[in-house]
């Protein structure tokens, strides 16, 4: 191919990608709010991946222990009906806000983070696809705000 | 067409060339050390994976040829991240190289340092430079986060924020004059606005720049059609393939300061490999138009990086 076509062909592409990524970005949202519970694969789902992320959590020696001397039983029932309802599934969460849950415990971004790679882990052992993981990640992140203290 | 044989020192020519590898081990070493030192008090890799983008070309945390607002290294606000890269630009007349060190300070404050060296090859014997003739550029860097946090800020839109510098310096002062370069140094300032849309798994880049540079900095600062700065547009679109792999593509304008060589917009499109927190890969192709009156630089752009 002549350099010129090449050139042309290479700044094309550029544009190209850059200019699907507005689309892209506006045609989605909506329609991932609907469906991320469905995606997960509803209530038992969520309970396997949050049962399974538990496992992960509390062999991670980032974090694990932070975890003791804590109901593990009620707090994995309350992070499932969070999830549920953060998904759009018919559930309310009935723990405490964020920052009055976690206040007073230091947790850093890194731990923050660290839980959020064990979810991910977990997700992904459960079957559920790469971008369907950055939807849920992406509904949790903003509560780094209100967790991370330290 | 300018005579540079004339113009142009002994010096370069005869056999003093110098060795690229040399110079950057010595320049590297000082903010290799700090990076070290620092990472003893705090170093926690405690990012998440692809966050801190890549390297690149001029040293700072961005994409291939964009700076981004995310600071480099994997270290969260509590901790110190740095890393190492070597990028190399295969181009039809060219090839251009570019290492060099950053380090990453509490998610807050950058600082970069990368040594270029642009191989004119059998087009430096055309302009009359000598087949193989070098041009070198140092870029010492540095970046602030103002606000924002491209991860976390799910929730709205605001992007991240950062304000960052680059000072360079090219050691071909003489060539430069000849071909009506106004300096052989200059500095850039950059404000940088990145988003990632986590739930589209999209990450997008607008960074703004005012610079006098000429085809970077590579054929120096200024010319004898403009020598004043201008503000020039960068954008970068990457998609999140799988937690190992993007694509993307950027787009870079450039003023045209010299009647030697016009200069238009950069563009590349690239895939990354994240392997882990401590190794990543890029390759991609790069169109950068006509450089130093050689058409149709359109060719390839491998990167790797290393760090923590």
């Amino acid at each position: 191919m002549p350099r010129s076509r090449f050139g042309r062909l290479i700044r094309g592409l550029a544009i190209a990608c850059l200019t699907a990524a507005a689309p892209l970005l506006a045609g989605t949202p909506a329609r991932a709010a609907d469906t991320l519970y469905a995606d997960l694969g509803g209530a038992p789902g969520i309970d396997a991946i949050v049962d399974r992320a538990f496992v992960l959590i509390l062999a991670d020696d980032r974090i694990k222990d932070d975890f003791d001397n804590i109901n593990l039983d009620r707090l994995r029932g309350r992070i499932k009906s969070q999830i549920c309802e953060l998904a759009g599934g018919p559930c309310h969460y009935p723990g405490r806000p964020m920052q009055a849950a976690h206040d007073g415990l230091d947790i850093t971004q890194a731990k923050f983070n660290a839980l959020a790679e064990d979810l991910r882990t977990a997700m992904a052992q459960q079957a559920i696809g790469y971008h369907t993981q950055n939807r849920l990640i992406a509904l949790l992140a903003p509560m780094e705000r209100a967790i991370v203290t330290k | 067409m300018i005579d540079f044989e004339t113009r142009e020192t002994a010096g370069a020519r005869s056999g003093e060339r110098v060795r690229p590898m040399a110079m950057i081990a010595t320049r590297i070493m000082p903010l290799a050390s700090l990076a070290v030192v620092s990472a003893a008090h705090a170093q926690d890799s405690g990012r998440l994976l692809a966050t801190e983008g890549v390297t690149q070309i001029e040293g700072a945390g961005g994409g291939g040829i964009v700076p981004w607002a995310l600071i480099t290294g994997y270290g969260t606000r509590d901790a110190v991240g740095a890393n190492v890269h070597y990028s190399l630009v295969p181009l039809p007349d060219f090839t251009l190289n570019s290492a060099g060190a950053a380090v990453g300070l509490y998610d807050r404050l950058e600082f970069s340092y990368a040594h270029q060296w642009l191989d004119t090859g059998q087009a430096g014997a055309r302009l009359g430079l000598g087949a193989g003739y070098q041009f070198q550029l140092d870029i010492v860097g540095a970046k602030l986060r103002v606000f924002g946090d491209a991860v976390y800020d799910q929730d709205s839109w605001l992007p991240q924020v950062a304000v960052g510098t680059q000072y360079k310096s090219n050691d071909q002062a003489n060539t430069l004059h000849a071909i009506g370069a106004a300096s052989n140094h200059g500095v850039d300032f950059y404000v940088a606005a990145t988003k990632l849309f986590l739930a589209q798994s999209l990450l997008v880049d607008v960074t703004v720049r005012a610079t006098q540079a000429n085809q970077f900095g590579l054929l120096g600062f200024g010319g004898d059609r403009k020598n004043s700065y201008s503000l020039e547009t960068e954008g970068s679109a990457a998609y999140l393939l799988s937690e190992h792999v993007a694509v993307g593509a950027e787009f870079r304008t450039s003023p045209s300061n010299l009647s030697f060589a016009g200069e238009g917009t950069a563009y590349d499109a690239f895939a990354t490999w994240f392997v882990n927190k401590n190794l990543s890969a890029t390759a991609g192709v790069t169109a950068l138009g006509s450089i130093a009156r050689q058409k149709h630089q359109t060719g390839g752009y491998l990167s790797v990086q290393t760090g923590f």
